[in-house]
């Protein structure tokens, strides 16, 4: 599956990728990164609301 | 669901551990098997196999990107230190099948011709056993 990574992700292979990368893995590291919260589904739309309010937590 | 009719050759990719080896242009798998001659003088004058080792390589050639996801930088880390990988030719559409082994990268070629794109090419040698199933 083809995933956009919402965060700064250390591949287990110790390599860093940036957030808003596209790239395509496996359908089962894809979900565990899309469960964590560290990725959606590319063409997916990322969860910026949740995003906008905590950097409006004041 | 899986996937019907002649499949297109794009959706086939290489995976190096999870990641998929970015901007690849060809993939492919090379199954094969040794045999051991068995022909002795009962065999009237025709040869006699017996099987042996089984064997496998999966090759991909892309081209060169220095921010790829998985490219030359990671190829480059593990043929310089001789580590085992996870290698995988599959759709990744569930129901469709997909090869696994484990692997080391044996061969690693970049090219660069004038005015052309950078180009590179790797081959994985399969080690142990090599998993022929389908994609959940």
């Amino acid at each position: 599956m083809k995933i956009t990574l919402t965060k700064n992700v250390t591949l287990p292979s110790g390599k860093k990728l940036k957030k808003g990368t596209n790239f395509g893995v496996v359908n089962e590291y894809g979900l565990e990164l899309i469960e964590a919260g560290k990725a959606v589904e590319f063409g997916a739309e990322a969860p910026v609301i949740i995003e906008e309010q905590l950097n409006n937590l004041d | 669901m899986a996937t019907t009719g002649i499949m297109n050759g794009t959706l086939l990719g290489v995976y190096a551990g999870a990641t998929l080896i970015a901007h690849a242009t060809e993939g492919s798998i090379s199954l094969s098997m040794d045999t051991r001659d068995a022909t002795t003088k009962d065999s009237s004058g025709t040869r006699s196999l017996l099987e042996a080792t089984k064997s496998g390589t999966i090759s991909v050639s892309a081209l060169y990107a220095e921010d790829a996801a998985y490219g030359v930088d990671d190829l480059m880390g593990a043929w310089s230190g001789r580590s085992q990988l996870t290698v995988k030719f599959s759709t990744e559409v569930s129901g469709d099948h997909y090869w696994e082994a484990s692997a080391y990268v044996t061969s690693l070629e970049v090219s660069s011709g004038m005015e052309d794109n950078v180009t590179y090419s790797a081959t994985f040698e399969l080690t142990g056993a090599i998993t022929y199933s389908t994609v959940a």
